[in-house]
């Protein structure tokens, strides 16, 4: 039980989303003592799935969200002239993709904080499209001597 | 409207069959049925909660089910079975997008472990489909709210908005409150809020 204490709150955090206070390695710990206690378990269940019920009608009515659904239904309907496919519907990623590649074109390398604040993205989908650039030779992480990726640079 | 079922009583087959005679309010009042439901699915499934990624996700399940039901021939077969179908797709979607957060190398993949929870989802009870239930259990949800102090509703309803702790604790009824004290109060509103829960 003194185990269990010890976990409450990561348990928590983990299940809300919320990684302020859990590094890589607390994450490890928990996931190591869930696989062993079937209480923490059940009590991290129950904390996702309050958490699930409660966000999704915010998550829902947010204005961005229902532009895209809106737009989605629109693209369907019977009348649609154009059938789209899968690749018209832009996803945030790779907006963000596009904003972080025009950016490094005119600027060349950049710091990575500097990156985030010039696009003015925030951290998902900052991260998610770079990794995406990089991925697609559209950009070069240069890491620092922790090997932590430092700059981005034009591929 | 979201979270207002929709006036139409046709079950989800006859909404399908209907959409593909061309009625569009039909997909209009199949998607709002489920929209919710869904997307509730897909956060207790995600290993991130972020709600842009959500999003995403989301976006990608709603284009598979809604190609699925323009392909000609297409019929969900029995009752029920438009329900399990995209519940299928939602469970695939979301099995892809976790490995994906687990390869890639991205800072933001730093935030999620090595070793694979994907054990750990295998057990997880699975949440409710049908859109009803998930009403009845978002009035239930509502009604435990009801009982919370004020303060301790605020708090729910930030974290509810996604805000983190570090936001929060910009806001003036938290700037007193230290990092590790708001955490320790979220936990208590939520203790309260499971055991409230637990007796409706």
């Amino acid at each position: 039980m003194k185990q269990c204490e010890k976990y409450k709150l990561d348990l928590l955090d983990y299940a809300t989303g919320e990684m302020t206070f859990l590094t890589k390695a607390k994450q490890q710990k928990l996931f190591s003592h869930l696989r062993q206690c079937a209480s923490c378990r059940k009590a991290f269940y129950d904390y996702e799935s309050i958490y699930a019920l409660a966000v999704t009608e915010a998550h829902t009515k947010r204005p961005e969200f229902r532009k895209r659904m809106d737009a989605l239904i629109e693209q369907f309907k019977s009348s649609a002239q154009v059938k789209p496919a899968p690749t018209d519907v832009k996803t945030e990623i790779d907006s963000a993709a596009e904003k972080i590649h025009d950016y490094l074109k005119s600027s060349g390398r950049t710091l990575i904080p500097k990156l985030r604040d010039k696009t003015g993205l925030v951290d998902y989908p900052f991260y998610e499209a770079v990794s995406w650039l990089v991925m697609n030779d559209k950009a070069i992480y240069t890491k620092d001597k922790d090997n932590r990726p430092h700059y981005v640079s034009p591929g | 409207m979201i979270f207002e079922m929709p006036d139409d009583k046709r079950g989800d087959e006859d909404l399908v069959k209907a959409y593909q005679q061309g009625d569009d309010s039909a997909l209009t009042n199949l998607i709002k049925r489920y929209e919710a439901p869904l997307r509730r699915y897909v956060l207790f499934r995600s290993w991130v909660k972020e709600p842009s990624f959500i999003d995403d996700i989301l976006q990608t399940i709603c284009l598979i089910i809604f190609n699925g039901l323009r392909k000609e021939g297409f019929t969900p077969k029995g009752a029920g079975s438009f329900k399990a179908w995209a519940y299928r797709i939602c469970n695939n979607i979301c099995l892809d997008e976790n490995q994906k957060v687990r390869r890639r190398e991205s800072p933001l993949s730093q935030w999620y472990p090595d070793e694979s929870p994907d054990e750990l989802n295998e057990v997880k009870p699975e949440p409710a489909t049908d859109p009803l239930v998930f009403e009845e259990q978002r009035t239930q949800l509502h009604r435990a709210l009801d009982k919370l102090k004020p303060p301790e509703r605020r708090l729910f309803e930030l974290r509810r908005q996604s805000l983190s702790y570090k936001q929060i604790k910009e806001m003036p009824d938290f700037q007193r409150f230290s990092l590790g004290r708001l955490r320790l109060k979220y936990y208590e509103v939520m203790e309260k809020v499971k055991k409230l829960l637990s007796k409706e």
